[in-house]
Order: C-alpha cells, then sequence, then structure tokens
C-alpha cells in the first residue's frame, strides 16, 4: 500500500509544468531527467552525431524552460518539447554550430577518442549507416513520423503534437515513410 | 476498396490504429489474402529493423547530463536576470499608478463636494469606514500586493493596473471624511 502511495505521489508532467510555471525551477529538472533520453535519441536520430545532439538537447530544453510560460496545455508538454528537439534538429542540420558547450569525453560512456569518431565506434555496422540514409531520404514530416512513432515509440497524439498535424495525419506519414523504406530497404526485408 | 486504401488500412492494423469498426473487416481480408498477410509481416520486419538499427545509441551519463542542463538554464537565468527589469521595479510602477489613481479621485472627489458632490461619493459611501486620509495611501499599498506574487513579470504591471482599479470600484477604500454624497450616479 505504501509503495503505491509512493509511486502514486510522483507527480505527472502536466504537474510539474505547472510547478515550473509558477516559478518552481526545480520541477523542470524533474522533467528535464524524465524526458532527456528520449530527446537525446531524436536528436541523435536525425542528426547521427551524438555531440551534435547533445547540443541539440541542451539548446531544446534551455529553450522550453524559457517559453513554458506560453504552453496553455501542461498536459501537452512531451509533445511540445519534442517539437523543439525535432525543429532545432533540423535546424541544426541545415547550418552546423562550431563549438559544442558540453564535454562529449565527459558525458559518454568509456572513452570516446579511441581510435576515429567515437560514436562510430559504439554503434558500428554498414546497416546502420544505410538505415540512417534511407531515413534521410524521407521528405521531412515522413522521417519525423517514423522516427517518434516507430523508432521512439511515442503515442500518435504526442507526434502529432510534435509535427504540428492531426493523428490521421501522423498515420498517412508513417505509412508513406513505410513504402518509401521498403523500397530502398527491400534487401533486409527478404 | 482501392490496392493503397488498403495498404493504408493495413499499416493501421499492424500498429493498432486502425479504428475498431474496420477492425473486423481486415481480419477477414487477412484471413483469405496472403498478399495482404505479407504486407503486414514486412511492416513488423521493417519496424523491427528500423528499431534494431537505431537502438545502438551511445552509452551517455544520463545523470551529468542532467546536471549539465540543469545548469545551463541556470546560467541562462543569471544572464536574463542581469539585463531584464528587476521585478520590484514592475512592483513600483503598479503602486504609483494605483497611488495616482487614488490621488485624482480624491481631488475628484473633492472637487465634487465643492460643486454639490461627486459620483465618486455614490459608490464609495455604502460600505466606507470613514478612515482617515492617511489610512488611503497604506491601505492602498495593501491593495497593490495583491498582485506581487504573480508569475509572470511582463504581465505583473497588468495585474497591478487590473487589481488596484478593481479594488477602487468594487471595494472602497478611500477615506469619505468631510465629502458629501450625490444621489443618483454609478462608477465603473
Amino acid at each position: 500500500m505504501g509503495t503505491d502511495k509512493s509511486v502514486s505521489e510522483e507527480p505527472s508532467d502536466a504537474e510539474l509544468v505547472r510547478r515550473v510555471q509558477d516559478g518552481d525551477r526545480a520541477a523542470f529538472d524533474r522533467l528535464i531527467e524524465r524526458h532527456q533520453r528520449r530527446a537525446v535519441a531524436i536528436a541523435y536520430r536525425l542528426l547521427g552525431n551524438a555531440q551534435d545532439a547533445l547540443d541539440v538537447a541542451q539548446d531544446a530544453f534551455l529553450k522550453g524552460f524559457m517559453s513554458i510560460e506560453t504552453l496553455e496545455n501542461p498536459q501537452s508538454y512531451v509533445g511540445w518539447q519534442m517539437r523543439i528537439v525535432s525543429n532545432l534538429s533540423l535546424n541544426f542540420r541545415r547550418g552546423r554550430k562550431g563549438k559544442s558547450a558540453l564535454p562529449l569525453d565527459e558525458l559518454l560512456v568509456g572513452d570516446p577518442s579511441a581510435g576515429g569518431d567515437p560514436i562510430r565506434n559504439a554503434q558500428g555496422g554498414e546497416m546502420e549507416a544505410r538505415i540512417r540514409s534511407a531515413l534521410a531520404q524521407l521528405p521531412e514530416k515522413q522521417r519525423l513520423a517514423m522516427v517518434l512513432f516507430t523508432i521512439e515509440g511515442l503515442p500518435q497524439k504526442q507526434v502529432a503534437e510534435a509535427i504540428d498535424c492531426s493523428v490521421e495525419s501522423v498515420k498517412w506519414h508513417v505509412f508513406q515513410a513505410r513504402k518509401k523504406l521498403k523500397e530502398i530497404l527491400g534487401e533486409y526485408l527478404q | 476498396m482501392s490496392e493503397e486504401e488498403l495498404e493504408f488500412a493495413l499499416s493501421e492494423y499492424h500498429d493498432g490504429t486502425l479504428p475498431a469498426a474496420r477492425r473486423a473487416e481486415i481480419e477477414e481480408i487477412l484471413r483469405t489474402d496472403a498478399a495482404a498477410r505479407r504486407k503486414v509481416e514486412q511492416f513488423a520486419r521493417l519496424d523491427a529493423l528500423m528499431r534494431d538499427g537505431a537502438a545502438r545509441m551511445p552509452e551517455i551519463q544520463w545523470d551529468r547530463l542532467a546536471e549539465h542542463l540543469s545548469g545551463a538554464i541556470d546560467r541562462s537565468q543569471r544572464q536574463r536576470q542581469v539585463v531584464s527589469y528587476p521585478i520590484w521595479l514592475y512592483r513600483g510602477v503598479g503602486l504609483a499608478a494605483a497611488a495616482a489613481i487614488l490621488v485624482a479621485l480624491g481631488l475628484f472627489a473633492e472637487f465634487g463636494s465643492m460643486h454639490g458632490g461627486s459620483p465618486v461619493q455614490q459608490t464609495m459611501v455604502a460600505d466606507a469606514d470613514i478612515a482617515p486620509p492617511a489610512a488611503a495611501a497604506a491601505e492602498a499599498d495593501e491593495v497593490a500586493e495583491v498582485s506581487v506574487d504573480q508569475p509572470a513579470a511582463d504581465s505583473a504591471v497588468a495585474q497591478d493596473y487590473a487589481s488596484a482599479n478593481s479594488v477602487l470600484v468594487h471595494r472602497p477604500v478611500i477615506s469619505l471624511a468631510g465629502f458629501t454624497p450625490v444621489e443618483g450616479t454609478q462608477v465603473h
């Protein structure tokens, strides 16, 4: 019973958003802890580079904090925050930044400087390169729908909020993305 | 149903997002149509491929990252505070505005009493406690503080104005000692 109570006492995202809007700075740290993995993962899928993904995640949470007062529906925080991540990732891709404020060597587990690009070492594999390349060939919304819904497993409603369209459009984008990916990656699907 | 419509429905079926009303129809097609079954299987293989290929994220020390992100926000906030106006300035503007309105109303009321009464007195006299004039400023301070805890600094001034005005109209706080009420007028 006590465990159930402690679980139920964990504030929801919406509650934390309301607290931040009321001036509780620490509540935003809780939101960061909850959603930083997903934010970094989405940025990473879209950018293909850990350093860039971490930079985007930082910028996205900063922007999120600065503009959280404008979030009228606290329930939609995740979709809203991931939209910031997605937009920053797409813009980042178009105009690469110079230097990072985040210490990659402190944040990555293991020795990232060991032999060439640390991320490629960590991931490796031709398959991954093919998948990344295939995703890059999709139109923006299809790529985002695929990354957010199929790979990251966000509910379609949150995906819709993140890419600013209806749930029906999300389904359509996912479907169209699948059709194209089947053509591109056909050899892996036999 | 066209080929593409069927394929779209199969994609929704695979995701579990097909409306219930259509599920039976698609399940019936899947029972009899091997090509349709292959398409659903391909969707499943494709999704697995995308997830497996995307699963190799670099390992990140999430605790440290959270600290970095939190620290970046703190630094940004400090920089913002340096360049933005302090909250007491917003409050000061609100208080000054409230005081100015009180003074203007007082003058208006006094002018009215010299010329047979003013509209302001009519509404104020109803629950006025006939406090000494000096109490007006203190009461006004109390009123202005209603808006002090507003979360957004940008809206604080507007809130101050709003609360001060509403108090003047709905909760008279100005001393009316020595003033003569006039009938038949309202203030809004």
